[in-house]
């Protein structure tokens, strides 16, 4: 059992972690899932348990804690078939400046592309500016195992990136 | 350390992308549907309560009007009071009967007595009030 330490009435709290990580929490989502709607379905679910259910959690762990609740329920629904998603521009994953804007449906296929243990690895220490402690704390395998993870993602991403980058 | 450099670059680059934005966590609708569920719930366990105790009336009268076995022959309010002597069960016939508990308890108390004395019976009462005591 997670015990909550803030004097923060729970609403407040949990609303306040929604919007410090609820950006990075979707696009872990959609590294798994594939799609944004399916996403921000996880995460309302995670969000809703919070709100209603009786678990606590404590201020410093629950970066790691809402990643894992995400990752879980995300893995309950079940993964799509991540590559054959419909590119729909409403859901895109990413904002970036105008002239970088063009490029994020790019980007978001080659997360796709990935293998979803490497993708969330990517989504979590980019997006999610997460360490690989922490990270291998959500995953709950070990820290080497994540870092390794990550230098294949990297370097499949830029692959695939190549184009995109030189240009930049 | 260039190959370093290149990934560092990269991942500058990334970063430059951002996360969209999401759309508000409705709590307060949350809230209020939890609300509105716990009225609704609540309305409908008091019709169900309603219910079984009204089919409990219907099919159990005898056991809400508290009438003992040799009452229970239709008798009027005036004939219970009549009858001597006041027994419990008849009290209870009697409040039963009565529009309420306050009119029920005036009715007894206040009633004069009207039991006929046989003749050549006199009543001690009458006796004592025509007797001249002397103090």
């Amino acid at each position: 059992m997670i015990t909550r330490s803030s004097g923060k009435s729970r609403s407040d709290e949990v609303q306040a972690w929604y919007e410090q990580y609820g950006p990075a929490l979707v696009a872990y989502a959609c590294s798994i899932l594939g799609d944004r709607g399916s996403a921000e379905d996880v995460l309302q679910q995670v969000f809703l348990k919070l709100l209603k259910g009786n678990i606590e959690v404590p201020g410093p762990a629950a970066k790691t804690y809402l990643f894992r609740a995400v990752r879980n329920t995300a893995f309950n629904l079940g993964q799509r078939n991540r590559r054959n998603v419909a590119l729909d521009e409403c859901q895109q994953w990413f904002e970036a400046p105008a002239e970088l804007l063009h490029w994020s449906m790019k980007l978001e296929s080659a997360i796709r592309g990935l293998p979803v243990e490497q993708s969330e690895v990517l989504t979590m220490k980019i997006w999610g500016e997460m360490t690989f402690d922490e990270i291998a704390t959500v995953l709950e395998v070990p820290m080497n195992t994540v870092a390794s993870r990550y230098r294949y993602a990297i370097a499949k991403l830029r692959e695939l990136m190549q184009p995109i980058e030189v240009q930049k | 350390m260039n190959m370093k450099n290149d990934d560092e670059k990269f991942e500058s680059f990334l970063r430059e992308y951002r996360p969209r934005a999401l759309e508000p966590l409705h709590i307060e609708q949350q809230e209020r549907t939890r609300r509105r569920q716990f009225v609704f719930g609540s309305l409908v366990a008091a019709a169900a309560a309603a219910l079984v105790v009204a089919m409990f009336t219907i099919s159990n009268p005898s056991r809400w009007t508290h009438l003992p076995k040799d009452t229970e022959a239709p008798a009027s309010a005036e004939q219970l009071i009549n009858q001597q002597p006041l027994t419990i069960g008849k009290a209870n016939a009697l409040l039963a009967r009565a529009p309420s508990v306050k009119a029920a308890v005036d009715q007894m108390a206040f009633k004069s007595q009207t039991t006929q004395l046989s003749k050549g019976k006199h009543s001690a009462l009458a006796v004592l009030s025509q007797e001249n005591i002397k103090l």
